[in-house]
C-alpha cells in the first residue's frame, strides 16, 4: 500500500514536496502508520499526537482534501496526505493552532469569574452538552472559507464555544459575550455547512451560529455592516 | 411509469430575482411530460434570516409550505438549494419532534383550520427529482441537441449538500449528480477544487469582501480549468457568479468573464428548447455560446 505525505520544512527555506511510502497493506489507523513510517522509514517525519483515541483532538491534518483525526481514520492506497489549511506549517503536518486558538480569547468564549455557582440538572446539562465535547482539534478552522478569506474571523470552534457558555445558565456576562462575537464573528458567517461534516465530534458549529445570531437579534442586535447598521427590524409581534 | 407529478415550491429568488429559472423549469417539465402544480400559496422559507430572528416563526411557515404540498398528496420539488434546505430541515424537526410538531400544528390552525402538518410530503430539489425519478437513461434518449463541445463546470452549491444528513444522497466531498447530469446532457464536466465550496451568497451584504473573493475563487477555479460556462442547480449562487462576476474579479484582482446557466437551463438546452423558452437574455455575463 502507498501513502503520499505531502512534506513541508521551513529549515532553509520554505519546501513543499510530496514522498511516496511503501507499507505492507494492513488494518490500521492512518497515525499508526505515521508512527511506522517514523520509526522504520524517516525518522524526520513530523506530526503531532497524543491520545490515539479521539479525544485530545492533537493529530487533525487533511486526507485527499478531507479533515480527518489521523488516529481514527482508516487510509487506502493512494491517500494523500497533508497539514490542516488556514494555519501556518511548521514543519511537515504540524501546524500552529495558535491564532486559531486567541480567537476562543477574542470571542470571550470561556466562563467568566462572576457566575454562579448554583447546581444544574440533567436537562440544563443537555443544552450544551455537544458544544462541550469540541476538542480544539481545528477541523472547521481548516475547512471554513470564510477563516480562509478573513483573517480577522472568529471562527467556528470559538463560535461553538462562545454558545456553549452563553446558553449556560449560570453564565452571567452574556451580554458581554455577545457583544464580543458582533464584529468579525456570527454575522460574517455564510451559513455554508463546511465546519459541519468535518467535525470529528459531531458538532455542528454552524447550528451554534445561528443559536448566537438569534440570542443576539432577541438582545437587540443587528447585523453591524447590513446597510449600514440602520436597518431596525422591529419588535417582532408573532 | 405514471406522469410524474410534483407540487413545486418556487421560493421567492425563481420568482423575482432570477425568472428566467422558472420558465427555464416550466419549459423543461414540459419536455419531460412532468407536471407541476405551483404552490401559488407558499411563502418565504425565511432564507437562513428569519430563523435568526424567530426560529419558531419560520418552523410555521415552512411547515405551512409543506403542508399545501402535502394537501396535494404530492412530492414537493424545490429549485432552490436554500429554500431545499429550510423546507427539508423543517420536515426533519418535525418528523422527529412528535410535542414540537403539535405546537406548530396549533400555530398553523390559527392561521387556516383546514391546514395541519402530517409529514407525508417528501422534499427534493428538482435536480435529484430529474435524477432519482425520472432517470437519466431516460432523460439521455430525449436529448436532441447534445452539449458535447463545451466542457461545462458544475457548481454545486452548499445547501444542497450539507449537513448530508438532510440532503438527497450526495457525498458532500464528493458530490457527483450534476456531474452525471452534465454527461447525460452529452457534456464534458470539468472537475475542479471550488465545485462544492461556498460561492459566499449569505454574506454578501455583511461581509462584501468574503462574499467576492469567495466568488471569485469558484469563477476563477471553473476558468483555470477551461470551462467554456458553468451550471448550478441554486438560483442564489447563480445571482452570485453571474451577476457579481465584475465585483468578483476586483476582490481577487483578475477579470472573471464566464457565462454561468441554471440547471434547467442546461437541460433544456440539451433537450432542444429555445433561447427565449430559457430566458437565456436575462444573463449579466452574455451567453453568447447558444
Amino acid at each position: 500500500m502507498r501513502v503520499h505525505i505531502k512534506r513541508f520544512s521551513l529549515d532553509d527555506e520554505i519546501k513543499q514536496e510530496s514522498v511516496t511510502y511503501e507499507l505492507e497493506a494492513k488494518e490500521q489507523t492512518l497515525l499508526a502508520i505515521l508512527q511506522e513510517i517514523k520509526s522504520t522509514q524517516d525518522s524526520s517525519l513530523s506530526f503531532t499526537s497524543s491520545c490515539r483515541s479521539s479525544v485530545c483532538g492533537s493529530c487533525a491534518m487533511r486526507v485527499n482534501g478531507v479533515e480527518v483525526l489521523a488516529c481514527a481514520y482508516k487510509p487506502k492506497d493512494g491517500d494523500v496526505v497533508e497539514p490542516l489549511k488556514n494555519m501556518p506549517v511548521i514543519r511537515d503536518l504540524v501546524v500552529d493552532m495558535d491564532k486559531a486558538l486567541t480567537c476562543n480569547t477574542k470571542a470571550a468564549a470561556f466562563s467568566s469569574k462572576n457566575s454562579k455557582n448554583i447546581a444544574l440538572s440533567p436537562d440544563d446539562e443537555k443544552v450544551n452538552e455537544l458544544q462541550s465535547d469540541c476538542i480544539l482539534c481545528g477541523s472547521c478552522y481548516s475547512a471554513c472559507p470564510v477563516y480562509e478569506s478573513n483573517e480577522n474571523f472568529i471562527g467556528p470552534f470559538a463560535l461553538t464555544r462562545s454558545w456553549r457558555y452563553v446558553s449556560d445558565k449560570r453564565e452571567q456576562d452574556v451580554d458581554q459575550k455577545i457583544e464580543a462575537i458582533q464584529k468579525d464573528g456570527i454575522w460574517d458567517c455564510t451559513l455554508c455547512n463546511e465546519c459541519v461534516p468535518v467535525c470529528p465530534q459531531g458538532i455542528a458549529p454552524k447550528q451554534d451560529i445561528m443559536m448566537l445570531r438569534s440570542k443576539s437579534g432577541v438582545m437587540g442586535h443587528i447585523d453591524p455592516n447590513m446597510f449600514g447598521g440602520g436597518l431596525d427590524f422591529g419588535t417582532p409581534t408573532f | 411509469m405514471g406522469k410524474l407529478q410534483y407540487a413545486l415550491f418556487t421560493g421567492c429568488t425563481a420568482k423575482e430575482s432570477t425568472p428566467e429559472q422558472l420558465m427555464s423549469t416550466y419549459a423543461v417539465a414540459k419536455k419531460l411530460d412532468i407536471e407541476i402544480i405551483e404552490l401559488t400559496e407558499a411563502s418565504c422559507c425565511g432564507a437562513s434570516h428569519l430563523q435568526d430572528y424567530d426560529d419558531f416563526l419560520s418552523l410555521v411557515l415552512n411547515a405551512r409550505n409543506i403542508a399545501y404540498a402535502e394537501k396535494h398528496n404530492m412530492t414537493m420539488i424545490t429549485i432552490c438549494n436554500t429554500c431545499q434546505l429550510n423546507t427539508a430541515m423543517t420536515k426533519h424537526r418535525l418528523d422527529s419532534d412528535a410535542e414540537l410538531k403539535a405546537r406548530v400544528n396549533k400555530k398553523l390552525a390559527e392561521v387556516n383550520p383546514d391546514l395541519q402538518y402530517k409529514g407525508t410530503s417528501e422534499i427534493k430539489h428538482f435536480l435529484y427529482a430529474i435524477i432519482d425519478d425520472f432517470g437519466l437513461d431516460k432523460l439521455k434518449s430525449l436529448v436532441t441537441t447534445p452539449l458535447s463541445q463545451f466542457n461545462i463546470a458544475p457548481f454545486y452549491g452548499c445547501h444542497n449538500l450539507r449537513p448530508s444528513e438532510l440532503q438527497a444522497g450526495d457525498n458532500p466531498y464528493v458530490p457527483t449528480s450534476l456531474d452525471d447530469l452534465i454527461i447525460a446532457c452529452g457534456g464534458a464536466n470539468v472537475e475542479y477544487e471550488e465545485k462544492n465550496k461556498c460561492c459566499g451568497f449569505h454574506v454578501e451584504l455583511q461581509a462584501p469582501h468574503t462574499a467576492a473573493v469567495l466568488t471569485g475563487n469558484a469563477l476563477m477555479g471553473a476558468i483555470d480549468q477551461n470551462a467554456d460556462w458553468m451550471v448550478t442547480p441554486c438560483p442564489l449562487c447563480h445571482l452570485k457568479l453571474d451577476t457579481q462576476a465584475d465585483h468578483a474579479g476586483k476582490a481577487v484582482g483578475r477579470e472573471l468573464e464566464i457565462p454561468v446557466l441554471h440547471m434547467q437551463q442546461m437541460v433544456g438546452l440539451a433537450l432542444g428548447c429555445s433561447k427565449e423558452e430559457l430566458g437565456l437574455k436575462h444573463h449579466v455575463t452574455d451567453v453568447n455560446f447558444v
